[in-house]
């Protein structure tokens, strides 16, 4: 009972801390066509796409299947050469002590001939108070590896700069499950924040859910989007100035599934329309999305699996 | 107990609520205002001048370098002593030797600022490592603006410079005792390029080099950008225009202008007439054969804002409208901003139709021969873009023209200028193909963004002087409104560069270039980001000689990838 209170303690602390002190993610968002067309906003949701995006959804991910996994490709933009694919697991019928369960999620992003991206994150989470009535909590951390290649130059062979780029990061995550409303709070990519400064990034999902309608709402929220600029010192409650130095983030999405089979899914995100669909073959669903903004259209094709 | 933890349950609850809310009140304070970030500053061509005319297009050169790095502010006083200021940032270590053996020329551009003769004159040091020895060639700059150097890529011999066929030959010698050599040059195996600048007084202002690179002239070279040099073969002598952007140009008593028949070595006897206010220079009573190729070349004539050596040269073939061989065609090879061929007057007749086929696909296209009312395009595309030029008095009533190529069932119009005065259309081809002319640049518009070249990409902007900026050259076929915009991989927009800029048709005017900053003037982290080039069209004007027009109004956008490292 102790180590309870100790761990409210903590989950308080974290939550204040990170409402205090706020900071963007990362930005690549999409992992599978799911979320995309739900415009992302996943932090809250307790799916197999949910745990790239809050590694505490790992721990509340059980099944009688062995793993679920989620894959996608995507052509971005329709740029030829701009390939990007994706993809999350999770061992949702292995768990250590009863107790820990693991997935695994990242992209590899290939642009032309120019470079790559790849990322790969290692997440693991636990749910700590399932025993309250309609209520559960669950942590989660993921370790994530982020590597840029950069394999060509078209004007100087010699420039010695150019070389592959690794970065190590990592996420930490809360999710509440209370009746039929999910909270998921994510800390992402704490280590290339400014950490120094008391400022951590930080993301807030919120899940309706509708299951008597088998239907979902889904909404994410961060304060603070990221804009690649890692030397921000404004971020403190207080010095915030709309359209100046603050610039939010808002995601929403929906999902309706109609007789088990066919499931439509619409978004929006930074209030621009996503959308999708899925179609459910036993344990299989091949799923479609689209997502619109500034650069234009842009399609995802995928297929999630559910495996004994 | 029960109760105890139903309470501290419904605690926890209120805590997440009044958190929550707490949020969402800051979500709807700041957040659903929120607009897409597009305040960031926009960045004008203007402030490019001079450097913007200086970009580098090195898709086909032989030497890169770094010609927005060859800058030298001149402030050198004078001291006997330090004649020659080494700049260490223009030691080009070639990745790998480079074989100039097909070439027979080495050439560069400058930009000087100030007019500087005599001792002051900037002197340009120019070796070549080719392996085993340094070669050396000295210059000496007199002219401001834009001007062009251009060396053999031979071994004169000599330690004077060599006078060959009417023009001095600036020298390529071995000075530097560090290297024994074996005295041979060898062309096949380049390695290094080494510049140095200096000035026997004190000198000021500055000094652009651009563009160098290994050519093979065959006939003499148009200048890039300050004037233009075209001839006509008439019923009364051979005509040859100097073009209105030539600053000055001026043949005297002492000018000394020889016509060789290259088959027989011969020289011509002529006759001249100079008109001063049009620029041109009538070569009468010269007897000109059919099939033959010919030479002129000028000495002691002056011309401001150009150099090439001491003389110029011109080769000219009176093999229209026969088959024009490749060595003796009217191409100026490999520059920066494409080939050029040149077409004799009136090539284009009754149906205003032309073909152009190629033999050889190879570095640099050949236009090998041409022919009159042919309607079977060979479709082959170009390795890079060819400049035509285009003889016609046909249209000469005519304003506007501009010259349309067939590619499939479509006409598309290439970036063409009228020299209505000079009676020539120059326009630039990407392929093959049927030439058409018409009056209205709205006949078959079907898109106005021919190219967008990226340099360089990826792009490294730590401010470390290398590769800190990727430029932008768009070519447009027509004018337009045009807005360049940077954004991350998941489309959020970084950087506004341009945004509805007036933009004009052509090859020159369309250069712009992101630092890697964000509209905070943060530079962004390494990774992907897409730009957008978008121009929207105008629609004006109607055709009138010819029926291609489809009507197809739009506003073209392209979209590319773009990678930073650190």
């Amino acid at each position: 009972m102790r180590s309870k209170n100790i761990l409210y303690v903590f989950g308080i602390i974290f939550i204040v801390v990170c409402s205090q002190y706020v900071y963007g993610a990362f930005n690549n968002d999409v992992i599978s066509p799911v979320a995309a067309a739900m415009g992302s906003a996943f932090t809250g949701v307790d799916k197999t796409s949910g745990v790239f995006y809050n590694p505490a959804i790992t721990g509340v991910l059980a099944s009688d299947s062995i793993l679920k996994a989620d894959v996608m490709y995507e052509n971005r933009y329709g740029i030829d050469g701009y390939d990007y694919y994706s993809g999350a697991m999770v061992l949702t019928g292995v768990s250590v002590f009863k107790l820990f369960r693991f997935g695994v999620s990242g992209y590899y992003e290939n642009a032309e001939t120019l470079l790559s991206e790849q990322n790969v994150k290692f997440s693991v989470g636990t749910t700590l108070m399932s025993a309250f009535k309609h209520v559960y909590i669950s942590v989660g951390m993921s370790v994530g590896y982020y590597g840029l290649s950069f394999s060509g130059f078209q004007e100087d062979g010699n420039d010695s700069a150019l070389g592959d780029e690794n970065y190590i990061d990592a996420d930490s995550g809360l999710y509440v499950v209370y009746d039929n409303i999910r909270i998921g709070i994510v800390s992402p990519n704490m280590l290339n924040s400014d950490l120094r400064n008391n400022k951590l990034p930080i993301r807030i999902g919120f899940v309706y859910d509708l299951s008597q309608y088998a239907a979902m709402i889904s909404a994410d929220f961060e304060p603070v989007r990221d804009l690649n600029d890692y030397n921000r010192s404004w971020l403190k409650i207080g010095s915030f100035e709309l359209g100046k130095n603050i610039y939010p983030l808002f995601k929403l999405g929906i999902e309706k599934t109609v007789k088990n089979i066919f499931t439509i899914r619409v978004g929006l995100r930074d209030f621009m329309v996503t959308g999708g669909l899925g179609i459910a073959i036993k344990g299989f669903q091949l799923n479609y999305a689209f997502i619109s903004n500034h650069i234009g259209i842009t399609h995802l094709i995928g297929v999630s699996i559910k495996r004994l | 107990m029960k109760d105890m933890i139903k309470k501290r349950k419904e605690n926890l609850f209120k805590v997440f609520v009044v958190l929550n809310l707490f949020i969402f009140s800051l979500m709807f304070t700041f957040g659903l205002n929120a607009k897409v970030i597009d305040d960031f500053s926009s960045f004008s061509s203007s402030s490019f001048v001079p450097t913007a005319n200086i970009v580098p297009n090195y898709s086909a050169t032989i030497f890169h370098t770094k010609a927005g790095a060859l800058k030298l502010d001149r402030n050198i006083a004078f001291n006997s002593s330090t004649l020659w200021v080494n700049v260490n940032e223009v030691i080009e270590k070639l990745s790998a030797s480079v074989d100039v053996s097909a070439y027979n020329y080495f050439v560069f551009w400058y930009y000087d600022t100030e007019m500087l003769t005599g001792k002051n004159a900037t002197v340009v040091q120019v070796g070549l490592y080719d392996g085993d020895e340094w070669w050396y060639s000295t210059q000496k700059i007199t002219a401001i603006g834009w001007g062009q150097i251009v060396i053999p890529l031979k071994d004169t011999g000599t330690t004077n410079d060599e006078f060959i066929d009417g023009f001095t030959v600036p020298k390529w010698e071995r000075i530097d005792s560090t290297y024994a050599g074996n005295g041979v040059f060898n062309k096949e195996n380049i390695s290094q390029i080494k510049m140095a600048f200096g000035a026997g007084h004190a000198i000021s202002g500055s000094f652009y080099v651009d563009d160098i690179k290994a050519v093979n002239l065959i006939s003499k070279s148009i200048p890039k950008d300050d004037s233009y040099i075209s001839y006509h073969i008439m019923d009364d002598g051979l005509k040859i225009y100097f073009g209105e952007r030539m600053n000055s140009f001026s043949v005297t008593e002492q000018s000394n202008i020889k016509i060789y028949d290259r088959v027989n070595n011969l020289e011509l006897s002529k006759s001249l007439a100079y008109d001063k206010d049009k620029k041109l220079l009538t070569i009468k009573n010269v007897a000109l054969q059919d099939n033959r190729n010919y030479e002129i070349i000028f000495t002691n004539v002056s011309f401001e804002g150009l150099r090439i050596a001491d003389a110029y040269r011109l080769n000219f073939s009176t093999q229209y409208p026969k088959t024009v061989y490749p060595d003796y065609s009217y191409i100026i090879q490999d520059y920066s901003d494409g080939s050029y061929l040149y077409l004799p007057v009136n090539c284009v007749r009754d149906t205003s139709v032309v073909n152009i086929e190629t033999k050889n696909t190879g570095l640099v296209p050949y236009f090998s021969a041409l022919k009159y009312k042919s309607i079977s395009p060979v479709g082959e595309s170009l390795n890079k873009p060819a400049t035509v030029v285009l003889f016609t008095d046909e249209f000469s009533n005519y304003d506007n023209l501009f010259l349309f190529i067939k590619e499939g069932e479509k006409w598309k119009k290439a970036p063409s200028i009228w020299y209505k005065d000079e009676g020539y259309i120059e326009a630039v081809v990407y392929k093959f193909g049927e030439i058409a002319l018409s009056s209205s640049d709205y006949a078959g518009v079907e898109e106005k963004i021919i190219d967008v070249n990226l340099s360089s990409n990826p792009f490294t902007p730590n401010n470390d002087g290398k590769n800190d900026r990727v430029y932008f050259n768009i070519i447009l076929a027509s004018g337009g409104e045009l807005s360049i915009k940077i954004y991350n991989n998941t489309g959020d927009l970084i950087k506004t560069i341009v945004d509805k800029y007036s933009a004009k048709s052509g090859r020159y005017d369309n250069v712009f270039y992101w630092d890697g900053t964000n509209g905070l003037g943060n530079t962004v982290s390494s990774g992907i980001y897409v730009y957008t080039v978008e121009v929207a069209a105008d629609t004006s004007g109607s055709s009138e000689f010819y029926s291609w027009r489809e009507n197809t109004p739009n506003i073209t956008k392209v979209k590319g990838v773009i990678g930073i490292a650190k």
